[in-house]
């Protein structure tokens, strides 16, 4: 029957073993090839120490470029500056100069005499909501935005930033107006703290919804910025129409 | 004796009067033995804990509810894994080995490693099962043990699974037959998957979402690449064996094999559609999936086709292994198409978060793995003990209560899935009613679990009946 029956001297490894040992070699041969390039692949702890480290370093690298462009005022689609009609008007009302005191302040600005740049005037000028859009912008925030900025609007760390307190939701309204249509992507940093991941564009909303929410945002919270006007938004908008990619951190200077 | 066909005794037998058992079966004894009476008692067990989780689901039993143990998140966990990791695998360790021990003509002369190797597999099965009632789980499915179990099964399956590969490298001839090219890459395939997942999944977790990527590739392997290959490999030997004719386009097997372990590895994500991975990577998925039909139609060929010439259908239902083997066959081959249609993106929106991918799971895992490891018993047990199946009426019961019970689970799963799905996708029915809609299909559940338990009971006292009254293996020494 058998072809392999025992005769004379019996090897150390009977046959039958050796095939099996042969066997277990090639499928541990298998495992460590793959499993040696999967390990290796992967990013240790260490690694990611480093990629922490050397993101800091950028961070504080970047941190005037992006105090600059939080406290720059919001652009219309060519470039000129826009403020609220009522914080222009507020402005002329304290100081018949300041457009001129303005326009020097502002320099290499691109066509600012347009309409009066804020920066200067931002801290001095702060307008409360009209309570009708606040309420307005609760209810979008409590359909849209509570999911993940949660209802204390503290976020969840480490993955969603919080808003509270945050200078970019309190600065230049395009930040977030860009954020919210077109999502952002990859690392954000928050008061100290790296957050990496995703925000999606959101969509169904209106012009008038984002701006009801921003304004919401900036003044719940104990945020101290001025409400957003759909105009603006709606000049954000068409300024980015064509596109549909979130943004990034690294595109916008922000880090 | 003498009983004809349709008295639904088993036909597999050793030639009259004649209890010698061949050598090559008589040095497999020990090692099937110990794997098919574990993998029996296991089925036995999760066959219980399946009443149990049926009338969990169904009604309120509130004497269980009291006892942690058995909340229903346990008891279905740990019922899974008894039925895969202890009958699942335990039964296709003997039938592997038996395959190839017949086809490459093996006389097994190492079987205490093999039982070994079972042991340290039914031990480390019960301390992962404990810890699963215990309620200490890993959360991810078929991978629930604590993470120290993983090593333990791994270095048990290779002393208790890959013994039909030394049958295969040692055979006499360079000839090889179908059966052979399945069990053995499903005994090299499923440590390798094991492993690597226990490591992607558990050990050295990959971030986020390639972890749910890892353990859907982990699932997916094990069950068309363990269960799948293994049954086929069965289907190939027992139909043209006990049929007594070639195989219908037999020419193309190797393409079924080959396109099989290409393709059955990718569907993993077609599970993940909709979820929150890369879209290339659920379209792989979603693509494997479609062309696993190509296997599908050509062991559809090979099989029905043998079976339809010269009344092999009436053969085939009046011999108990082959009746079991054919339920097994056409199980696969629905598997095969319903599972390539319903990964595409629209049906798969609608079936997900049901019980529908339970049903297709099912239909690879019992309707045809454990149909045709049923049926490959009846054939192997009476030639390996000498003896022969100490009761007719038990198989009777045996093939009725499991097929009904199956299909009324399968029309559960199936109809009950599909429906849940077009209600959780109508926004105007409130989910209380869609829960509703889906308890009523609980019912079923339940009847099917004890149909299916009085099944396997069945089976069990005839099997043990005949393993107790069974003649010591005379041929073993002589």
């Amino acid at each position: 029957m058998s072809d392999h029956s025992s005769s004379g001297n019996r090897p150390l490894i009977p046959g039958q073993v050796a095939v099996w040992l042969g066997a277990v070699s090639l499928l541990a041969a298998g495992l460590i090839v793959t499993g040696y390039s999967y390990l290796a692949l992967r990013q240790g702890p260490n690694e990611d120490a480093a990629r922490r480290q050397a993101q800091k370093e950028l961070r504080a690298e970047n941190a005037k470029k992006a105090q600059a462009l939080l406290t720059e005022p919001a652009r219309n689609a060519d470039g000129t500056f826009r403020i609220p009609l009522k914080d222009a008007v507020a402005l002329v009302a304290q100081d018949p100069k300041v457009v001129a005191k303005l326009q020097a302040a502002a320099g290499p600005a691109p066509a600012p005499a347009a309409a009066p740049a804020a920066p200067a005037a931002a801290a001095g000028a702060f307008v409360k909501a009209d309570p009708e859009q606040m309420k307005r912008g609760a209810a979008v925030y409590a359909r849209t935005c509570i999911a993940c900025h949660q209802p204390t609007g503290l976020g969840l760390p480490p993955v969603f930033p919080p808003l509270a307190n945050a200078p970019i939701v309190v600065g230049n309204p395009e930040l977030p107006v860009k954020f919210i249509l077109q999502g952002l992507m990859g690392p954000i940093t928050v008061n100290g703290m790296t957050y990496n991941s995703m925000m999606p564009p959101v969509a169904g909303v209106s012009d008038a919804d984002i701006a009801d929410v921003l304004t919401y945002v900036r003044q719940s919270f104990g945020n101290q910025g001025n409400p957003v006007t759909a105009d603006q938004v709606k000049a954000i908008r068409a300024a980015n129409a064509g596109r549909t990619a979130p943004w990034t951190t690294a595109e916008l200077g922000l880090k | 004796m003498t009983q004809d066909n349709r008295s639904g005794r088993p036909q597999g037998r050793p030639p009259e009067g004649d209890v010698r058992v061949s050598r090559v079966e008589a040095s497999l004894r020990g090692p099937f033995l110990l794997f098919f009476v574990s993998a029996v008692i296991w089925l036995l067990v999760a066959s219980v804990l399946g009443v149990i989780a049926a009338l969990g689901l169904g009604s309120s039993v509130g004497v269980l509810r009291e006892c942690s143990w058995f909340t229903p998140g346990r008891v279905a966990a740990a019922q899974q894994d008894l039925f895969v990791y202890g009958w699942g695998f335990n039964a296709f360790f003997a039938l592997n080995l038996w395959l190839l021990s017949q086809l490459g003509r093996f006389e097994f002369r190492n079987g205490w490693l093999a039982q070994l190797g079972g042991v340290a597999w039914n031990l480390a099965l019960t301390y992962g099962v404990a810890r699963v009632f215990a309620g200490e789980m890993s959360g991810y499915r078929l991978l629930d043990f604590p993470r120290e179990v993983g090593p333990v099964l791994a270095v048990a399956f290779l002393l208790a699974g890959f013994w039909p590969i030394v049958a295969f490298a040692r055979r006499p001839t360079g000839h090889t037959f179908a059966s052979q090219w399945f069990v053995v890459g499903a005994s090299f395939a499923f440590p390798l998957v094991y492993l690597l997942a226990q490591l992607l999944v558990l050990w050295q977790p990959a971030s986020g979402v390639v972890q749910a990527v890892a353990h859907s590739w982990f699932v997916a392997n094990l069950l068309q690449l363990w269960f799948g290959a293994s049954a086929l490999a069965a289907i190939y030997y027992f139909l043209p064996k006990v049929l007594e004719r070639t195989l219908t386009g037999y020419y193309l097997a190797p393409v079924a094999f080959w396109t099989f372990f290409l393709f059955a590895g990718w569907t993993g994500p077609a599970a993940l559609v909709g979820s929150p991975v890369p879209l290339w990577l659920q379209s792989t998925g979603v693509v494997a999936a479609a062309m696993m039909i190509i296997p599908a139609i050509i062991i559809a060929i090979n099989v029905h086709g043998t079976l339809s010439t010269q009344g092999g259908w009436g053969r085939a239902w009046n011999d108990t292994t082959l009746r079991f083997v054919s339920f097994g066959a056409v199980a696969f081959t629905l598997a095969g198409v319903l599972g390539g249609v319903f990964a595409f993106r629209a049906p798969s929106a609608v079936a997900r978060f049901t019980s529908f991918a339970t049903g297709l799971e099912q239909l690879l895992v019992y309707g045809c793995a454990t149909m045709v490891v049923f049926g490959a018993s009846y054939f192997v047990l009476p030639r390996l003990t000498g003896t022969l199946w100490p009761s007719a009426k038990l198989v009777h019961a045996h093939f009725w209560a499991t097929a009904l019970g199956f299909l009324l689970a399968l029309v559960a799963w199936l109809v009950g899935g599909w429906q849940t799905g077009q209600l959780l996708a109508n926004p105007a029915v409130a989910y209380a009613d869609v829960l509703r809609a889906e308890s009523s299909w609980f019912f079923l559940l339940t009847v099917s679990s004890v149909l299916l338990l009085v099944g396997h009971v069945a089976f069990a006292l005839n099997a043990f009946g005949m393993i107790l009254k069974a003649p010591a293996p005379a041929s073993r020494h002589d």
